[in-house]
């Protein structure tokens, strides 16, 4: 049996939805994180099915482009919030409000 | 030599920037000789220019390009041709002249360097103004001088009175400006440039309302520059700037400014009858007009400057009945005898410590031999001696007026020749000859101004005497075997025919006018000097004198005409229109800017949650409102 | 391709002089190459002639991935000269406690400068995301390099939060358009958008890109961090971000929507509303403003709706009208920031009543200040006045609606640039701490003063290089 297209759209759509939603109903910071990866490992799945079914290699290719910077992304967002921590002994983003207005 | 015209608007720029940003902490010594310098190496530069254009015709100089917005391309461009080349003349060979008097004139004077960075700002404009070749750079010109003018009006700004004299001009020159700037308008509209080439050459040959449109706007930003009627008040209480700069801006050359706006647009001019009868009678009757005021007025200056308005109406005629080389004639000469006329005047002021009432004065003749004998030669230039240029020039308007339009003018004409030369004499015996009438203080304190001052006055009164052989009528031609160099060298004009005013006419002009002029000094003579009359105080004339005297109420009447009529609208549009409506607006709007501003710095709330919402909820939004639709 | 290697390769030098002991030697070296890379894009405009929009080498050179044309030639340069004027004033501004970043800092900046340079020569969509991560993942860093400041850290949570979360959203939009089309190439994309229909997962896909783009930039309602990370980060590299950042995903969105999508692809609805939207927020929120940084990050976002103008104008001019637009702006915000640096340093904050009575303390800052003000709010005789006019003469055509709207928020602006300069020069001063400057912010700020005035009275300094 074949699998349609159409089903792999579904199916990525629905795990970007659900990282979207991680991001805005989580409040821990490593959570959300997580919720971001999500997104763009859903972006993989979605572009790897276009390239199999346009039988083109160049959406593979582009997998491998968005997991190389999505690493380098998360690598920068860990000390970043390491270097939170060590100011506000926390993960929380509850405490990320002071600039405002 | 087009990159070295640059420098002819550039040095006195230079100058001025000097002057205006250190001169503070220079000696007075080196702020005069920046200010002057600059003007005399700009003079030499025009003398170069002048050649190469006797030499080779006309030439442009593009500095750079300017603007371009659509179809409106404006270039910081120069257009040195036979007109612009003898305004420069004039410009920075007056202008220097009166730059080394101001040195003596203004010595003692605690705002020394500021004067000399406005008068070179002066100089600046103004070349722009004659040199531009197009109307937009001569409109930057045209409102630099007005700016200039303003700022050496109130230069004494302790003195509320002068401050108000500054106002006065500078309202009434805006006033002028506006149909300038309209008439600018229009000549886009119309020729779609504003560059003078392509305008001249798309209106030669054309007509109609349109042209005489354009012709009559930029009569009114003439009008109020020149000092024409009815916007010419301004320029007797402009008197209250310093002398030289009396001499400079309201007498040589910003006035003028007029007079040459008219003749760069000569082509338009010469393409619409009616705009060139309408000047001739606004010239005709302010020159009459403004010489019967000048026959009251017993401040030295004020009859100076009413003489100017006059003058400037006998220019405006002569543009009128499309003479206009003989107009730039007038001008030139115009130039040298009022200029020596203000300077000597300023002299005597100056010996007299500032008294400027020819009342208080008299019998200065012995005490400034100099000035008596340069303000003599400039009083007969004025009063039409042969053969004085102020003579040749006027003569040539009168003839060219007589073959031109008829006796009607003509004859009004020469009655204002009449008068000039009898205001003249009776300002030249009050001044300097009788007894002195002045305070014992002032008769002690008496003196011939210094070199810096009197060196500039023999020269002017040798160009007042040599001025006119620019253009020698045809008798002299006959005689001297000269020629009208003047008439040959502004071909470029659009003079309507070439007259030439039968010889009989011209011996009967020339000695007519000797005996009028004798009998007329016999007159006054005899008025003032032997049967010592002195004009009365202001409350003691009756009947037409008093009429004159107070300058046929004309300050009063547009005071009540359009003064008081403004103040009670403004009144009612500041109470009711600007408080309420107005500001009623502004501030709703303001209000309403304040409140959304309130609105949305409440929704930058510093939550991240709060913000990611919002980006999706957008997000969800652009989706919707693309597809629904 | 030659200037995105050259600055590669020396901001790795940079960074590297910190382990050799060199770092002295960063700022000049980070100056040089950003001054050989100036030279390098002179000489490229020089050698180009003909169309605005093709390169002088050929495109399969670089396998059909990046494109350097004209138009990213002077991007480039205008985003260079910006980088300069930054990095000279950062020569004294950065406290003593992180000199001993300062090379990383520089590197950093360069590396972004990379990914600015590929996002205006792109030319397929794997370099737009590359061209993306690799200007924004260094913000990230230097938006945090206040280590223990924790608005610093705020600011580089904020952005590194968001801004990876956009780059989700861009990602799927990607993959949306490759879905539809089956490419990534630009040209193959533009041949989909002209010939025949256009299907619905590519449109959903282009407003996703739209979103990721306009996060970058700062438009409604993506706009959020913008003001927050302005206000939270060093403010050289707040200068950075407001000009050089947003200068250049606007030189993406302006290819990718301008030449691809085409005008007529019924986008630019979407777009004109956004830009009236954002116009308003920026302008309305800046006038609540105390904080002068806070002020200009509004500012930021309000300028970049009128930018959009140019995106939704159907005339081939507008891309020059986005140059001289980003060139006269950036001059202004950079003048801006190095007045209030100056009182920032010396008074301890950017708040607007700390500004008054420098009319008359140092008359030289509050004169620069003022030009930069009236060339943002589009006073006559300054290069914002000139570029906005040619902007909205070339919009015109377009959405005349639009440039009404704009005209009334360059009123509003007013308003608010005036702020400051009426705490100059009509308010007493608060305190007796006199402002002091430096050499190289003298400089600066001589350079962006001239620089707004020449452009202003003589717009062609700039135009000409497009010609």
């Amino acid at each position: 049996m074949k699998i349609a297209i159409d089903h792999y759209i579904i199916l990525s759509t629905i795990l970007f939805c659900i990282g979207v939603l991680g991001v805005l109903i989580r409040r821990n910071a490593i959570i959300l994180l997580m919720c971001i990866e999500l997104m763009l490992n859903s972006v993989n799945l979605l572009l790897t099915a276009f390239s199999t079914y346009y039988g083109d290699a160049s959406g593979q290719l582009f997998v491998f482009f968005i997991m190389v910077v999505a690493a380098a992304e998360v690598a920068v967002g860990l000390a970043i919030l390491v270097m939170i921590y060590r100011n506000t002994k926390s993960i929380d983003i509850n405490f990320l409000k002071n600039l405002k207005g | 030599m087009e990159s070295l015209i640059l420098f002819i608007p550039l040095l006195p720029l230079i100058g001025f920037a000097i002057n205006g940003i250190l001169g503070k902490n220079l000696s007075k010594t080196i702020v005069g000789i920046i200010g002057s310098g600059s003007v005399l190496g700009a003079f030499i530069l025009s003398v170069f220019a002048f050649f190469q254009v006797l030499d080779a015709g006309s030439f442009q100089a593009v500095a750079f390009k300017w603007l371009e917005i659509g179809s409106l391309k404006v270039d910081v461009g120069f257009q040195i041709d036979q007109l612009s080349a003898m305004m420069m003349m004039i410009i920075t060979g007056i202008g220097f002249l009166i730059h080394i008097y101001s040195i003596g004139y203004m010595h003692e004077d605690a705002g020394f360097y500021k004067f000399f960075a406005y008068l070179n700002l002066f100089i600046f404009s103004m070349l722009l103004l004659v040199m531009g070749n197009n109307y937009i750079l001569l409109f930057f010109g045209w409102e630099g001088v007005g700016l200039c003018s303003y700022l050496l009006i109130g230069f004494w700004y302790q003195n509320a009175e002068f401050g108000k004299a500054a106002r006065k001009a500078f309202i009434m020159n805006r006033i002028g400006d506006l149909g300038l700037l309209l008439g600018i308008f229009f000549i886009f509209q119309t020729f779609g440039s504003v560059s003078f080439n392509e305008v001249f050459t798309a209106a030669s040959g054309t007509g109609g309302t349109v042209i005489t449109i354009i012709c009559v706007l930029l009569f009114i930003g003439a009008m109020g520059k020149s000092a024409q009627i009815p916007l010419y008040t301004w320029l007797p209480d402009a008197m209250a700037g310093p002398t030289p700069v009396s001499a400079l801006i309201h007498a040589a050359t910003m006035v003028t400014a007029g007079i040459y706006l008219v003749c760069r647009s000569s082509v338009l001019f010469a393409a619409s009858p009616e705009a060139s009868q309408f000047i001739m009678y606004i010239g005709l009757f302010t020159a009459l007009f403004a010489a019967t005021i000048g026959l009251k007025q017993n401040d030295i200056k004020k009859v100076l400057a009413y003489s100017t308005v006059s003058q400037l109406g006998f220019m405006f005629v002569s543009l009128g009945v499309g003479a206009y080389s003989t107009a730039m004639f007038h001008v030139t000469t115009h130039a040298f005898f009022k200029a020596l006329l203000f300077l000597g005047s300023g002299s005597v002021i100056h010996a007299m410590g500032g008294e400027q009432d020819i009342r208080k004065m008299g019998g200065l003749k012995k005490s400034l031999p100099i000035t008596h004998i340069t303000f003599l030669i400039g009083t007969l230039a004025i009063a039409g001696i042969p053969p004085l240029s102020g003579f040749i020039s006027k003569d040539e308007i009168l003839a060219k007026v007589y073959y031109g339009t008829g006796s009607l003018p003509f004859i009004l004409l020469c009655i204002t020749a009449v008068l000039t030369a009898t205001y003249m004499f009776r300002l030249y015996f009050l001044t300097f000859l009788g007894d002195f009438r002045g305070t014992h203080d002032q008769k002690h304190h008496l003196h011939e101004s210094p070199k810096t001052m009197t060196i500039p006055l023999i020269i002017l009164a040798i160009l007042s005497v040599i001025g006119g052989f620019l253009g020698t009528p045809e008798w002299m031609n006959h005689i001297l075997g000269t020629e009208h160099i003047l008439d040959k060298y502004l071909s470029l004009l659009h003079n309507k025919g070439i007259i030439h005013p039968s010889e009989i006419f011209e011996y009967v002009v020339l000695f007519v006018s000797i005996i009028v002029v004798a009998i007329i000094w016999f007159t006054v003579k005899s008025f003032y000097i032997s049967k010592k009359q002195l004009p009365e105080n202001d409350e003691d004339e009756k009947g037409f004198a008093k009429l004159l005297s107070k300058k046929y109420y004309i300050d009063e009447i547009y005071n009540t005409l359009f003064v008081k009529p403004i103040e009670a609208i403004s009144e009612f549009t500041h109470n009711f229109i600007d408080k309420m409506l107005v500001d009623g607006g502004v501030n709703l709007f303001g209000s309403g800017v304040k409140e959304g501003g309130k609105t949305l710095r409440w929704l930058q709330s510093g939550k991240l949650e709060y913000y990611i919402m919002g980006m999706v909820v957008g997000l969800l939004l652009i989706l919707v409102f693309n597809f629904i639709k | 391709m030659k200037l995105i290697i050259f600055i590669t390769i020396s901001a790795i030098i940079v960074l590297f002089s910190s382990i050799f002991n060199a770092r002295k030697a960063a700022l000049p070296l980070t100056l040089m190459a950003l001054l050989i890379g100036l030279g390098m894009v002179f000489q490229y405009n020089c050698q180009c002639d003909g169309s605005f929009y093709r390169s002088i080498v050929d495109e399969a050179t670089y396998r059909n991935m990046i494109s350097f044309t004209r138009f990213s030639a002077l991007f480039s340069g205008v985003m260079l000269v910006a980088s300069i004027l930054i990095i000279t004033l950062s020569a004294n501004s950065i406290k003593p406690i992180f000199d001993h970043y300062r090379s990383d800092i520089y590197g950093l900046m360069l590396f972004s400068l990379c990914g600015a340079f590929i996002l205006v020569s792109y030319q397929h969509l794997v370099m737009l995301f590359l061209g993306i991560e690799i200007l924004s993942i260094p913000l990230y860093i230097l938006a945090g390099s206040r280590k223990n400041e924790l608005a610093s850290n705020e600011a580089a949570f904020k952005y590194f939060l968001m801004g990876s979360f956009t780059t989700g959203v861009l990602l799927f939009g990607i993959a949306l358009i490759y879905g539809a089309t089956g490419s990534f190439d630009l040209n193959a994309l533009m041949t989909y958008c002209h010939v025949g229909q256009i299907s619905t997962m590519f449109k959903v896909g282009m407003i996703m890109v739209l979103a990721g783009m306009s996060f970058k930039i700062g438009l409604v309602p993506f706009h959020f961090w913008s003001p927050d990370v302005y206000s939270g980060s060093p403010s050289v590299v707040t200068a950075f971000m407001a000009t050089v950042v947003k200068t250049s995903v606007f030189g993406a969105t302006y290819i990718l929507f301008s030449k691809v999508f085409g005008v007529n692809s019924g986008w630019t609805d979407t777009l004109a509303v956004i830009a009236a939207a954002t116009m308003f927020v920026g302008n309305l929120t800046a006038t609540q403003q105390s904080g002068f940084k806070r002020m200009m990050a509004y500012s930021s976002i309000a300028h970049a709706g009128y930018l959009l103008i140019a995106m939704v104008s159907p005339d081939l001019a507008s891309g020059k009208a986005v140059i001289l637009y980003m060139a006269a702006y950036s001059l202004a915000t950079i003048g801006a920031f190095a007045v209030m640096m100056a009182v920032r340093r010396c008074t301890g904050s950017d708040d607007i009543n700390n500004f008054n009575g420098l009319g008359k303390s140092n008359p030289v800052l509050a004169t620069a200040l003022t030009i930069a003000m009236m060339s943002l709010a589009g006073i006559p005789l300054t290069a914002g006045f000139i570029s906005k006019y040619y902007l909205f003469t070339i919009g015109w055509s377009g959405y005349s609606t639009l440039i009404i709207l704009a005209i009334i928020n360059s009123a509003i602006s007013v308003y608010y640039y005036f702020k400051p300069v009426i705490a100059m020069w009509f308010k007493p001063s608060t305190s007796d701490i006199e402002i002091k400057t430096d050499t190289s912010l003298n400089i600066v700020l001589w350079v962006c003063v001239i620089g707004i005035i020449a452009v202003g009275v003589y717009p062609d300094l700039i135009l000409a290089f497009a010609d």
